[in-house]
C-alpha cells in the first residue's frame, strides 16, 4: 500500500530545511484516545508535536503518539533548524470515541 | 317441601359458583386477553426485537457527529457561520453546553472568535434537525509555539535564559522544573555561549514566555 502524505512542505529558501507529514491525515476522524504522528524531516531538525520534542536523526524520520481530547483537535508540528529556519504544519484531527 | 329445599340448595350453589368465578377473573388476565393471539410466538419476539433496533438506529442518527471546517463568516453567542473550502456556508447553532477550544495556553488565549479565523466545528443534529455545535476549535493562523535558535548569553538553570539570535536580536525566557534538556547526553552542557533552539509559547502569557524545552547543538569547529 502506497502512503500518501498529508502534507508536504516545500524545502526552506535556504534550501536546508524540509518537513512532511505522513500520519494521520488532516481531518481524519479517530476512534482511539491516542494518535501515531510520524513523517520525514532534514537530518537535525528540531521537531515539536504539541509538548513533544525531538531530534531528526540521520533516517530523516520521526515518529510520536499524541493524546487525544474527545472532539476537535488541533495538532501543531513544527520543524526548525540550526539556522533559525521554520516551517510548520497545522492538522485538526477529531477524536469521536 | 323436602324438595322445595334441595332445589334451594342447588340454586344458591349455583349461585354462589357463578359469582366466584366473576370475582376471581383479575383484571390482568382480562388483559392478557387483549394481547394479540400468538404474541409470544418465536416470530412475534423477532418482530418486536426489529422494531427495538429501527428505534435504537433512529436514535443514533440522529446524534451522529457532523464535523465542518472552514473560515468564520459570522459569530454569536447563538450560532457560528462558517465559509467551507467549496465556497457554501453553514451555520451551526451554539448552547451554553458548546465547548469553545483554543490553541496555545488559556491565559493568553483571545477571549471570542472573531471572524476571518478559520474552525474545526463539531455538530449533532437537535430533534429538528438542525446543527447544534457540541465543540468549536479556533485554528490560530499561525502556531502558538515558536522555536528560536541563538546563542546563550545569560543562563541561571531553573530560572532564566537569555539568548542573541542571529540577527543580534535578544529573548529571555523564564526556566522551570519542567523545562526538557535536548539531548540528554548535552544537558550538562549547558552554558553561556552554547547554541541552542528554544521551543516556547509564542504569545507570553501572564508570568512571561515559559520555556518548553532547550535543544543544545553541537558545538561547531
Amino acid at each position: 500500500m502506497v502512503i500518501q502524505p498529508t502534507v508536504v512542505s516545500m524545502p526552506d529558501t535556504s534550501g536546508s530545511l524540509w518537513l512532511q507529514v505522513l500520519s494521520p491525515l488532516d481531518e481524519a476522524v479517530i476512534n482511539t484516545l491516542q494518535v501515531e504522528v510520524t513523517g520525514s524531516a532534514s537530518a537535525g531538525a528540531v521537531i515539536s508535536i504539541d509538548e513533544e520534542i525531538l531530534i531528526v536523526g540521520v533516517d530523516q524520520q520521526f515518529k510520536t503518539t499524541i493524546s487525544l481530547d474527545e472532539g476537535p483537535n488541533l495538532i501543531e508540528i513544527i520543524a526548525s533548524d540550526e539556522n533559525g529556519n521554520e516551517m510548520s504544519v497545522l492538522l485538526t484531527i477529531t477524536y469521536e470515541p | 317441601m323436602k324438595i322445595y329445599r334441595v332445589l334451594l340448595f342447588v340454586f344458591l350453589g349455583l349461585a354462589l359458583l357463578f359469582t366466584s368465578t366473576q370475582v376471581l377473573a383479575s383484571p390482568a388476565d382480562l388483559q392478557n386477553d387483549k394481547k394479540t393471539p400468538g404474541a409470544n410466538t418465536p416470530g412475534a419476539q423477532a418482530t418486536a426485537k426489529a422494531e427495538d433496533k429501527a428505534t435504537e438506529q433512529a436514535d443514533k442518527l440522529k446524534g451522529k457527529h457532523e464535523n465542518f471546517k472552514g473560515t468564520v463568516a459570522a459569530v454569536d453567542s447563538a450560532s457560528i457561520t462558517l465559509t467551507l473550502k467549496d465556497g457554501s456556508s453553514v451555520t451551526i447553532g451554539m448552547t451554553s453546553d458548546t465547548r469553545i477550544k483554543f490553541a496555545g495556553p488559556k491565559d493568553s488565549a483571545p477571549g471570542s472568535i472573531e471572524t476571518g479565523t478559520k474552525a474545526m466545528v463539531q455538530a449533532i443534529r437537535d430533534s429538528s434537525g438542525n446543527l447544534v455545535a457540541r465543540s468549536v476549535m479556533v485554528i490560530p493562523g499561525k502556531p502558538s509555539k515558536i522555536h528560536r535558535v541563538g546563542i546563550v548569553t545569560a543562563y541561571a538553570p531553573g530560572v532564566r535564559i537569555t539568548i542573541q539570535d542571529k540577527d543580534g536580536n535578544t529573548f529571555t525566557f523564564t526556566l522551570t522544573g519542567e523545562t526538557k534538556l535536548l539531548p540528554a547526553g548535552r544537558a550538562d552542557q549547558l552554558a553561556v555561549g552554547s547554541r541552542v533552539t528554544i521551543i516556547a509559547p509564542r504569545e507570553p502569557a501572564s508570568g512571561g514566555v515559559t520555556v518548553k524545552g532547550i535543544v543544545i547543538h553541537p558545538a561547531k569547529p
